[in-house]
């Protein structure tokens, strides 16, 4: 056989076989790719407040009464999520032995996000319950504080550090 | 000067003659013969995705107190293709005929063809990429997973296919 004839033998199959090498390959690989993805969702819990701060004055009295005005504030507003069960929000003071009274009470709760309990004072350091029943939801409701003071309390100020809380039940 | 003149005529005489031996040489054909060579090329697609498995995790940061939806996305992977067809497109679906939660996807920045919109994954196919005839590209793949404190905690494990098909 002639050498020009073995040299295009030789380069018909070197086509041939890159051409089968790229068949086998597309083949192998396929038209289609995939990916596994996980989603895992955890337990969350977030609680925020849109104040960081907010004053009551008392500045009025009843003469007749003989006692002074209470001074009321909504301006604060609770917000909350979460994803987990058997939850609740509670609420603590930093001062533990107030002069004048301090009352907290839930207004406007955002429907199924829980259930506020009744007003709450302010006369010592302890935790206690401001809304129950708060499962896998979000919610907000008004933060209503009422001020008042006895006349024999005389004239001061006091300051308050209030702590909400989600929690477990 | 005459000696180098005399010299040169048997000089070029001699190149003459070696020219045309060689032509001489050349023109000599005994036969000839030819064949066809064929190469034939098939429709080749190709599509491959650079990570095999992502992990999507809602976590704190991602919540917002008082919204009920959760999200978190992921643009980590990258889809590859190749493909010597013209009319293709790419196409995706899950596995996962139930989820607990949305999870959507969309292909980002494609260097070829034209992303489709985000689509919420379903085991329908629905369309991922489209126009990408003869061509070969790649596109990062961004899942956005969407979750409700409503829906409580839980994991969803999709497997995710990708396919090139008829336009």
């Amino acid at each position: 056989m002639k050498p020009k004839r073995i040299s295009i033998l030789l380069q018909v199959l070197l086509v041939f076989v890159t051409v089968l090498a790229l068949l086998e390959t597309a083949h192998a690989q396929g038209a289609s790719a995939r990916q596994v993805v996980t989603l895992e969702v955890l337990e969350l819990n977030r609680i925020d407040i849109n104040m960081m701060s907010l004053t009551l004055t008392i500045q009025d009295a009843n003469a007749q009464a003989g006692i002074t005005i209470p001074a009321a504030n909504s301006d604060g507003v609770l917000f909350w999520t979460t994803n987990g069960e058997n939850k609740k929000i509670t609420v603590a003071s930093s001062n533990a032995s107030p002069r004048f009274e301090l009352k907290l009470m839930a207004v406007d709760v955002t429907p199924r996000a829980g259930v506020p309990v009744p007003e709450i004072i302010f006369n010592d350091t302890q935790t206690k319950d401001f809304i129950t029943g708060v499962t896998k939801t979000s919610g907000r409701c008004q933060i209503r504080y009422t001020a008042s003071a006895p006349i024999q309390a005389g004239v001061g100020r006091e300051t308050y550090v209030i702590t909400y809380t989600i929690t477990g039940s | 000067m005459k000696r180098p003149a005399r010299l040169l005529f048997p000089v070029l005489l001699s190149v003459y003659v070696l020219a045309a031996s060689s032509e001489s040489v050349q023109a000599q054909t005994y036969g000839s013969d030819f064949h066809r060579v064929t190469v034939t090329v098939a429709t080749i697609t190709l599509l491959q995705t650079n990570i095999g498995s992502i992990n999507l995790s809602i976590t704190g940061s991602s919540v917002i107190a008082g919204q009920d939806l959760m999200t978190v996305s992921d643009q980590s992977s990258t889809l590859l293709w190749g493909t010597n067809s013209s009319g293709k497109k790419v196409t995706v679906r899950t596995n996962l005929a139930a989820p607990k939660y949305s999870l959507k996807v969309a292909a980002i920045n494609p260097t070829s063809g034209t992303a489709a919109s985000e689509v919420t994954l379903s085991t329908t196919s629905t369309d991922f990429l489209l126009n990408i005839g003869r061509s070969s590209g790649s596109c990062a793949i961004r899942y956005t997973a969407l979750a409700l404190a409503s829906q409580g905690t839980g994991s969803d494990v999709h497997t995710i296919t990708f396919t090139i098909t008829n336009q």
